[in-house]
């Protein structure tokens, strides 16, 4: 656990999980909201401090994957096999290791997978995993070092037949059914080479494909079980990076070329053809360079960089392929007296251009943070200005798509209280513990409201919201000898008000799919070979529309995932076999109203390494 | 003082948890209809909560429960028409897919006839009747007929693309095919059924995207075609049911039409700015007579308009923004408001009962 503005996943804690994908992990942050479409294989997006998915910038090996189209990434997207450390980054200007408009963003969710480790010679791992409702997945990885030379290859492919038996309320009656539709099969895999010119540094090139074919299940609705919609497309991926250090500077620049398409089918639309379908092709490319120097004892660090993006979205639906073009600038400082201080001024010039016009919008987006350190002691405060372009989605989709919208404006304020302390026998006792009490406004919130009819529904700059909470984490370990010991402890309380108009009848009303309270508890314990792992997931009660009546009311769920593994090493060899019994108490839930979760569900995971 | 800091926060988490909204009490729906308002409440897609309303207008109490109350289960998703024929109550449920049946009396369930057909969801949207059938317009291009003794689905006829509202004069059954999902390119056509053999006779050109069908006291078929929600205006057109040939276009705006004795009473949300006007019609000089006949201060998103000829009232649903719980706003036929009653989300349609 760190006491910083960026909290920290590691590999050993990701796969006891046995997670599937990136989003599976979410509810392990604090101050992170998931939304879940239903299961595995589901849509997952999140929030965090009440931003939307649009804040967040999702970066994976130092490249921001593109958000172009629908403006969010869909974590369930993202395997998490070849993830080594997964970071959600508040703040860190001073890193060259995260994209200038990732910086710029709300938050950063990070994934660092095994292509950018050095290898020493030769790595590899293999497994596989497989369990209820038609799981099996397999996934590889090599990677061998020649001389400066260093090349590697991953492989993952997974396929679910999701049809998970699941519980819901029709009125007073309760109907149990199976999940339809809900199938996936999709094939992810990349291939890297590393050219070192000195230990410190490197030139980095990598090509990443994805291939998905996946039936949309939808909500559950009464009397209606129909459910027909598929999505299927694929992803391509081109990195170059070039990075390193001197005595006084690192550096990183690099380009990126990142083409994602993406077809709507349904095969039950009424029209005159008898199915529905739509493709859209988007496009992004990106170049950046970053340089920081710093003093000779470090007290004094600067960073300047710059980045451009161009990005463009085809589909039968436009004549003139939406287009923008955006420019980045950033300029920040660390300065380390009386404690650590960091400012950081961002430059984002975006044109847009668009069927009907064109716009350019210009934001300077301030940022600092200021940190002491003191006998275990430690305390955060920083203030973030931040902004969101509306997606292309948002501006051209249909007659939903509003190209008038401007951009989605927050200030986030936030400190922390931290504490960390090793004490007992040989320190084998480690705690620390943070309180992070926050606020964040909102305005010019995008949003979807009905502007033609009930069913013709467009997106508006109408919102405003303000967000204040405190999050809370506690982590206690043990070690001795081969018995090792962990409790972790998470806790969001977040009250999202709606400010959007004063005559409304949700007024001050908490924000939809807000709860006031969520947490986890994870309790990791490992004996020589042997370990195991028990999640506890709390999920407060939270409205499923922005007026705060009893109708609208979820209920809340706790979810127990119990995990256990084995671990024999021989050598430079190591094995693994995993099982979890994932909610164990077979609770039917849902993240959204109607999109309901399966019930209690095995996965075995075999994983060889050498 | 971190300590203390924590006390704090800890201290406001738990006051902030305790802030819950009570909810209020259900008034119970009553043993047998009468005195009363039932009001259909749409819902929102996909959250399986349209509702019916029951209004008690002897003590204006309000339970938004009725349908639930009387089944033990939910009305379903989207719920789009409401209508009283003979002894029975007709739910169409275009979501869900569903027409449910209920008694006029007590509001007991009598039947749920599931319109899935071959796999597919028909999406019911409006129903009409006709001697012992009723007529319910599905989405997937076909009028379904309802035998209203057995309650079953008898026969389907082909109309245009994507039919809404339907009507019935002259022996013939007028439906507006709205070919909404052919978006941009939808249609513009009403279909003409001759309902002594169920066969469409004709399709009248009227214009874009046709969607409510209304008849006068004489006879007259009145369609408003909805345009294209920008440059193309929302229009009313008149049919004369005899020759079955678009006679006439008005050039004001209109969303819907209701009819009151021989007038029309003709109400429009412009949903660009976000304001609603309802004007009364005569059908018989054919002339707009009065063009903001009730006053729209109070109603934040006109919804839908009912009148009845047994308690001589207009009544306004008020969607209040959309996903809100709405409002039915009452008012005399003179266009006199009375009074307000709070209902579910999205009221649209409403039965009066003596």
């Amino acid at each position: 656990m760190s006491l910083q503005s960026t909290l920290v996943i590691k590999k050993v804690r990701i796969q006891r999980r046995l997670a599937t994908d990136v989003g599976q992990l979410m509810s392990l942050f604090t101050g992170v909201q998931m939304k879940s479409y239903g299961g595995l294989g589901g849509m997952k997006t999140i929030t965090f401090r009440s931003l939307g998915a649009g804040h967040i910038s999702v970066v994976s090996d130092h490249f921001a994957l593109s958000q172009t189209q629908s403006g969010q990434a869909d974590l369930g997207q993202i395997p998490v096999d070849f993830i080594t450390k997964l970071e959600l980054v508040g703040y860190n200007p001073l890193s060259v290791n995260y994209p200038i408009q990732s910086k710029l963003a709300g938050q950063i969710i990070a994934m660092e997978t095994r292509h950018v480790q050095k290898t020493d010679s030769f790595s590899a791992n293999i497994g596989t995993q497989f369990g209820s409702f038609g799981q099996l997945d397999g996934h590889a990885f090599l990677s061998k070092r020649l001389s400066k030379w260093q090349f590697a290859g991953s492989l993952k492919g997974r396929r679910f037949d999701g049809n998970y038996p699941f519980s819901y309320l029709n009125g007073q009656t309760s109907t149990k059914t199976t999940r339809t539709n809900g199938d996936l099969v999709d094939v992810y895999g990349t291939a890297s080479v590393s050219y070192f010119f000195s230990p410190l540094q490197k030139l980095h090139a990598s090509y990443s494909g994805a291939y998905y074919d996946k039936g949309l299940p939808g909500a559950v609705v009464f009397y209606n079980e129909t459910a027909n919609q598929r999505l299927f497309g694929n992803n391509h991926l081109f990195t170059l990076r070039h990075s390193g250090s001197g005595k006084r500077l690192i550096y990183s620049s690099g380009a990126s070329f990142q083409q994602s398409e993406l077809n709507y089918v349904d095969s039950n639309y009424l029209n005159a053809a008898g199915f529905l379908h739509s493709r859209f092709v988007s496009q992004e490319s990106t170049g950046q360079t970053q340089w920081r120097y710093h003093s000779n004892n470090d007290s004094l660090s600067i960073l300047v960089g710059t980045g451009i993006r161009y990005e463009r979205l085809f589909s039968e639906t436009f004549t003139t392929p939406p287009t923008r073009f955006s420019t980045d600038v950033i300029a920040a400082v660390q300065w380390l007296w009386k404690g650590d201080f960091s400012a950081q001024l961002g430059l984002q010039d975006i044109q847009d251009l668009r069927p009907t016009q064109s716009k350019r919008t210009t934001v300077l987006l301030p940022s600092f943070e200021w940190k002491i350190f003191k006998k275990g002691f430690s305390f955060i405060a920083g203030y973030r200005y931040t902004v969101r372009q509306p997606s292309f989605n948002e501006l051209y989709y249909n007659q939903v798509g509003n190209d008038k919208l401007v951009p989605e404006k927050a200030q986030l304020a936030y400190t922390t209280f931290g504490y960390y302390r090793n004490f007992g026998n040989q320190s084998r006792w480690s705690y620390q513990g943070a309180l992070q009490p926050f606020y964040v406004h909102a305005i010019d919130k995008i949003l979807a409201i009905p502007t033609k009819n009930l069913f013709i529904w467009s997106i508006q700059n109408i919102g405003k919201s303000d967000a204040y909470g405190t999050e809370v984490r506690q982590f206690i370990s043990y070690n001795k000898n081969r018995f090792t010991t962990s409790l972790r402890l998470q806790y969001t309380f977040q009250y999202t008000l709606d400010l959007s108009d004063p005559k409304s009848s949700t007024y001050r009303d908490v924000l939809s799919y807000s709860p006031l309270h969520a947490g986890t508890a994870e309790l990791d314990v490992e004996i020589n070979h042997w370990g195991t792992s028990l999640l506890l997931t709390y999920q407060g009660e939270r409205y499923a529309l922005n007026q705060n009546i009893p109708t609208n009311l979820l209920d809340d769920f706790i979810l127990l995932d119990l995990s256990f593994f084995y671990k024999a090493t021989w050598r430079e060899h190591q094995f693994t076999a995993r099982i979890a019994i994932n909610n164990l108490t077979n609770n039917y839930y849902s993240y959204i109203r109607y999109f309901v979760m399966p019930g209690t569900n095995l996965a075995f995971r075999l994983s060889y390494d050498f | 003082m971190i300590f203390r800091l924590v006390f704090i926060s800890v201290l406001v988490i738990a006051i902030a948890s305790c802030k819950k909204k009570k909810p209020e009490p259900e008034t119970p729906a009553p043993t047998t209809l009468s005195h009363g308002l039932l009001v259909l409440n749409e819902g929102l897609f996909n959250h399986n909560n349209s509702s019916l309303s029951w209004i008690n207008t002897n003590d204006h109490t309000v339970g938004n429960s009725f349908f639930e109350e009387k089944t033990n289960r939910g009305l379903g998703d989207t719920g789009n028409d409401l209508k009283q024929y003979g002894g029975k109550i007709y739910v169409v449920v275009n979501v869900s897919s569903t027409v449910e049946i209920l008694d006029a009396t007590t509001g007991a369930s009598l039947q749920q006839i599931s319109m899935v057909y071959n796999g597919t969801p028909k999406q019911p949207r409006s129903i009409a009747f006709y001697g012992s059938k009723a007529y319910v317009t599905c989405y997937d291009g076909f009028v379904d007929v309802i035998d209203t003794l057995s309650l079953s689905v008898t026969q389907r006829i082909a109309v245009g693309s994507n039919p809404e509202g339907l009507a019935v004069s002259n022996g013939k059954l007028y439906v507006a095919n709205s070919g909404g999902l052919n978006y941009p390119n939808v249609d513009s056509t009403v279909s003409v059924v001759d309902l002594s053999t169920n066969v469409e006779l004709q399709r009248i050109t009227v214009g874009n995207n046709p969607g409510g069908v209304c008849v006068d006291s004489e006879g007259d078929v009145y369609v408003i075609s909805r345009g294209n929600y920008s440059n193309i205006p929302s229009r009313m057109h008149r049919i004369n049911p005899v020759t079955d040939t678009k006679e006439f276009t008005f050039s004001f705006d209109a969303g819907g039409m209701t009819r009151m004795n021989d007038k029309l009473l003709i109400s429009y949300y412009d949903y660009n700015t976000s304001t609603s006007q309802i004007g009364l019609f005569d059908a018989l000089t054919e002339q707009l007579s009065i063009p903001n006949y009730i006053s729209m201060s109070g109603i934040t998103t006109l919804y839908g308009v009912t009148y009845s000829s047994v308690t001589d009232k207009i009544y306004c649903a008020d969607a209040n923004s959309f996903s809100n719980t709405g409002f039915l706003h009452l008012f005399s036929s003179a266009g006199v408001f009375e009074r307000t009653y709070n209902v579910g989300l999205n009221p649209s349609k409403v039965l009066v009962f003596d």
